[in-house]
């Protein structure tokens, strides 16, 4: 193997909530790789556009999307800019995640279609459109999950329904869209170090219970989601199909 | 953004607005009432509210402004400032 190759060259790669956290490390690593990548973003127009200048400098070239996830017309209209654009896609990766986090006495209606819009339904639409757009030597399709889909953390009640049941989504589409030699799978990883983390309460006292018990005494950081899901998305992984794949640094082995 | 409407109809449309979003009777909502710690909204709200002014008056509210723009008041200024 070409020591010098980039792994991504001339593919073409949709993340889905990118312009910060997590969703941003991708971008930047699968265009290190080669690819060119869509930047998608729904409040954080700066960090976008920041994210797309530093893809830029990478030498790759970046499609700002601004999208709801939560709408069904504007997860269709990105697909067409992408469309219009580059008129193929290779890799989508469902990165977007939102939610309101409360005990499951307190979910209300409002906040479980926002979560559940937001985190496993763009996944199905999005899930749909990436594959008409994918060639016939096929692609890849990556979900980002978290081990709230069957373990109860505080307040995270819709959200961890959430991935539950993007889990499952990602184990039909693997199944259906096998033929076409595009490939579906998830990384589930716990607590990852980002800015999402300041929105639940008590955070702080969580993170460090976690990273306490953790086997190896350190968090999962979104390098380590990026060398997975670089992984799982390439060539390599072709026999890796419809799985969720801890992240988690062997944590969820344990007992309490 | 519609740049023909007066003071008084982008307060209309944000008041609107905000009933809406929030679900709470028009005559809770003041000119100096807090989102958050008067009309209970929480951060999945806020989006909302964030949205809904975007949609209403085709503008775009970075998080960075919104931040700083808690009440009815704060938007109508905002706007009338774009």
């Amino acid at each position: 193997m070409d020591e010098n190759k980039k792994r991504y060259e001339g593919k073409i790669a949709c993340i889905t909530g990118s312009s910060r956290g997590i969703g941003r490390h991708l971008a930047l690593q699968f265009a290190k790789e080669g690819a060119d990548v869509v930047i998608n973003y729904f409040r954080n127009g700066d960090e976008a556009r920041k994210t797309a200048s530093e893809v830029e400098a990478l030498g790759q070239k970046a499609l700002l999307v601004r999208a709801n996830l939560a709408q069904e017309d504007k997860i269709i209209s990105m697909f067409k800019k992408i469309e219009e654009t580059y008129g193929r896609l290779d890799i989508f990766i469902h990165n977007a995640a939102s939610g309101r986090n409360r005990e499951a006495m307190e979910v209300d209606a409002k906040g479980w279609d926002w979560t559940l819009n937001v985190n496993s339904r763009a996944f199905l639409l999005g899930a749909q459109q990436a594959a008409r757009l994918m060639p016939e030597e096929g692609g890849a399709i990556l979900a980002l999950s978290s081990f709230g889909s069957d373990r109860v953390f505080p307040y995270y009640t819709s959200v961890g329904a959430s991935k539950a049941a993007l889990e499952s989504l990602v184990r039909y589409f693997a199944i259906e869209l096998a033929k076409r030699k595009i490939n579906v799978n998830a990384i589930s990883a716990g607590a990852v170090k980002t800015d999402a983390l300041n929105h639940f309460p008590e955070m702080d006292k969580t993170l460090e219970k976690i990273e306490e018990k953790m086997p190896y005494h350190r968090l999962v950081d979104p390098q380590d989601i990026a060398n997975l899901a670089l992984f799982l998305c390439s060539n390599e992984a072709e026999m890796i199909r419809g799985q969720t794949i801890r992240l988690d640094g062997g944590i969820t082995l344990l007992l309490p | 953004m519609a740049v023909t409407l007066t003071k008084e109809q982008i307060e209309e449309k944000v008041r609107q607005v905000v009933v809406n979003q929030l679900d709470v009777d028009p005559s809770e909502v003041k000119l100096d009432s807090l989102f958050v710690d008067d009309l209970g909204a929480d951060s999945l709200d806020l989006t909302e509210l964030a949205v809904g002014f975007e949609d209403e008056f085709d503008i775009e509210i970075p998080d960075a402004d919104f931040g700083n723009l808690s009440t009815v008041e704060n938007v109508v200024n905002y706007i009338l400032n774009l």
